[in-house]
């Protein structure tokens, strides 16, 4: 009895503790998520550097679609309306350590750490405007218009002034959205998840258990047939007779 | 697009800028084509440059303009070889994914190895999977070194290594995880960490505990034999060991001597029956025990002379005339060595089903764990084999060790009779 209640004891103990430490496991792994999802190499690291000092950055290799002039009076605009908007030109490439130029521009977005609007410009179809994660464009005055898409056809230093010129006052509006439904709603998805892997890992053991000879169930074998036989009600006489009559 | 930007570009745009870029460094790595790791791609490239016993060449970068349209990266390194004057050794240029060129002079290993390599260990395509386009420059470069010597795990290893590797496919649904995705997998993890290390645990700690019948758990063999016997032996000396043909000859012999003591002193006391049933089984006990010697085989008969010792004495304990009439003495039918039947249990039998007096472990026990005295029976190929006494043939399967009579030791005296030579 004690041992068993001692063993209790043991199995709780050491089944929360085990719990709490998956917790921290798991939180350990989400904090680190994103930074390996957004994992940068060097031409956005290069971008993500230069964009901490000067919302604008022309990369050597773009500097034919934005000479200096442009990208000082786009540094005028973002500035005079204290627009969150960073500007990247640089010439398109598939070989520069990202599978695709949207994610490089999540890339750059998610490493300058504060809600922003990213122009990725790279002089053809493929430029691109990317609104941190957790935003999106606001309203373009009363209006239910959201502002125009970047035009990517012509020069950069026409078409990215007309873009910001089309920006709402406060571009940028938060979303509430979250995909569990916020902490209570995430707790109940949390246990739906779990309840079919701690039954497979259920019938597992008892799996286990049964081709070891034992019961499915976590109990002695005795126990399932403690009650043996139903009572016949009939005195116990029978073939094995008694020689003799009793008395 | 328009010419007025590209002299000054701090980058080689034209053809005599890389010649120049290039015989300032044999390596020109574009930042735009570094794969993330242009600095690192740089080294690799020198590295095998240096290992090359040839002088050798490499570009990857943006075609350069005015080159021609048919094969631009041919054509490049063609004008850098000669540029450059490469009388022995290689250019390797790589302009995108898709437009490589690979050029040798002189001793230099003829560039064919390369296409070669790739062929042979990939008849079926696919040898650029996974690779970089400096990535492929580079194991290219390595084959050339080779001299097309490379087997294909060496050829395959550029692809496992993170400077020359394309980068992981963009994930299109990838989302920080907010709060709704904390609770979950917080949730998540807590709930199977724990219920699954419980489930273990507990499946751990009754391990033996839940052992499967054969021959029962330890702990229940232990408790099924001797102990009530010995309590019941009245004796403080060191237990017996009632599997033992001598100790079981012992025991019979103390409770005998027991039995004797009591009866002289007690037996003018006793109803008729009971002094009857006492004098009877006492006597029958004797000849029983007479008869009996200390081999395994004697055990079912020492048993019995212990039960009927036994009954002795639950006559003299409970047959004086004061009292009322007691019940027969019962003993536990499966094996009389677990002492008295205060509870009954019912047995099957062929199809039917009998209650039988027994001990309390042998009610409480499953019919698997259930191990009842074993007596020799035959076994096949004229062998003996032990079986449960109660299917061999013998008085103590008739009577049950008095489970199915009431005097014992009439049926048993009887029997004794009959076989007596």
């Amino acid at each position: 009895m004690i041992r068993s209640a001692t063993s209790l004891l043991v199995s709780l103990v050491v089944s929360v503790a085990v719990g709490i430490g998956a917790v921290l496991w798991t939180l350990d792994r989400l904090d680190a998520d994103p930074d390996s999802q957004y994992a940068a190499g060097d031409r956005v690291q290069t971008a993500v550097d230069a964009l901490a000092d000067d919302p604008v950055y022309v990369a050597p290799d773009g500097r034919r679609m934005l000479d200096e002039a442009g990208e000082a009076e786009i540094e005028r605009l973002v500035a005079e309306r204290d627009l969150p908007v960073r500007v990247v030109v640089w010439s398109e490439s598939g070989e520069a350590g990202y599978d695709h130029y949207i994610q490089a521009a999540e890339q750059i977005s998610y490493h300058l750490g504060e809600p922003g609007i990213l122009v990725l410009w790279q002089g053809s179809e493929a430029t691109h405007v990317e609104v941190s994660e957790g935003y999106a464009l606001g309203y373009v005055g009363d209006s239910y218009d959201r502002p125009a898409d970047l035009d990517p056809l012509g020069d950069a230093d026409l078409r990215i002034p007309e873009y910001l010129a089309g920006l709402p006052d406060d571009p940028l509006e938060e979303r509430t959205w979250d995909y569990y439904g916020g902490p209570v709603g995430g707790f109940f998805v949390g246990l739906l998840y779990a309840l079919p892997v701690v039954l497979g890992v259920w019938i597992v053991i008892g799996i286990a258990r049964v081709s070891t000879g034992r019961r499915f169930l976590n109990r002695p074998v005795e126990a399932r047939r403690r009650p043996t036989g139903k009572p016949t009600g009939r005195p116990p006489r029978d073939r094995k007779a008694p020689a003799k009559k009793p008395r | 697009m328009t010419a007025r930007f590209t002299t000054d570009v701090g980058y080689p745009s034209t053809v005599d800028q890389l010649v120049a870029a290039l015989r300032e460094d044999p390596v020109y790595v574009d930042p735009t084509f570094g794969n993330g790791h242009t600095d690192a791609a740089r080294d690799g490239l020198r590295d095998l440059v240096d290992e090359a016993g040839f002088t050798t060449y490499v570009v990857v970068a943006p075609a350069p303009a005015d080159l021609g349209a048919n094969d631009p990266a041919r054509d490049l390194a063609t004008r850098l070889q000669t540029e450059l004057d490469v009388e022995d050794g290689a250019v390797l240029v790589t302009l995108d994914s898709y437009q490589s060129a690979v050029v040798t002079t002189g001793s230099a290993p003829d560039a064919r190895v390369v296409g070669d390599a790739a062929t042979e260990l990939f008849p079926e395509g696919g040898a650029d999977a996974g690779l970089s386009a400096v990535g492929r420059t580079a194991r290219d470069l390595d084959v050339l070194v080779q001299d097309g010597d490379v087997d294909r795990s060496e050829y395959e290893s550029w692809a496992g290594q993170a400077v020359w590797r394309r980068p992981d496919e963009w994930d299109l649904d990838y989302e920080i995880p907010g709060e709704g995705a904390y609770a979950v997998w917080t949730t998540m993890s807590f709930v199977v960490g724990s219920l699954v290390c419980w489930m273990l645990l507990r499946t751990a700690f009754r391990w033996r505990e839940t052992a499967p019948a054969p021959g029962g758990s330890s702990r229940r063999r232990q408790e099924a034999s001797p102990a009530p016997v010995t309590r019941r032996g009245g004796s403080t000396t060191p237990a017996l060991d009632l599997d033992d043909p001598a100790d079981l000859r012992r025991l019979v012999d103390r409770t005998l001597d027991d039995a004797a003591q009591r009866l002289s002193r007690r037996g003018a006391d006793l109803s008729p029956e009971h002094r009857e049933t006492a004098d009877g089984s006492y006597d029958t006990a004797r000849l029983v025990l007479g008869r009996a010697g200390t081999a395994a085989a004697d055990v079912p008969d020492l048993v019995g002379a212990l039960v009927l010792a036994r009954t002795t004495l639950h006559a003299v304990d409970h047959g004086t005339r004061r009292r009322r009439p007691g019940t027969p003495y019962r003993t536990c039918f499966f094996d009389p060595r677990h002492g008295d039947a205060p509870v009954r249990r019912p047995v099957a039998l062929g199809d039917d089903e009998i209650e039988v007096p027994a001990c309390r472990a042998c009610a409480r026990s499953a019919v698997a764990d259930l191990r009842p005295l074993e007596a020799p029976g035959r076994g096949r190929l004229g062998r003996t084999r032990p079986q449960p006494y109660y299917l061999a043939d013998s008085v103590w399967a008739t009577t049950g060790y008095g489970a199915f009579v009431d005097d014992l030791w009439q049926v048993v005296a009887t029997d004794l009779r009959g076989r007596r030579p």
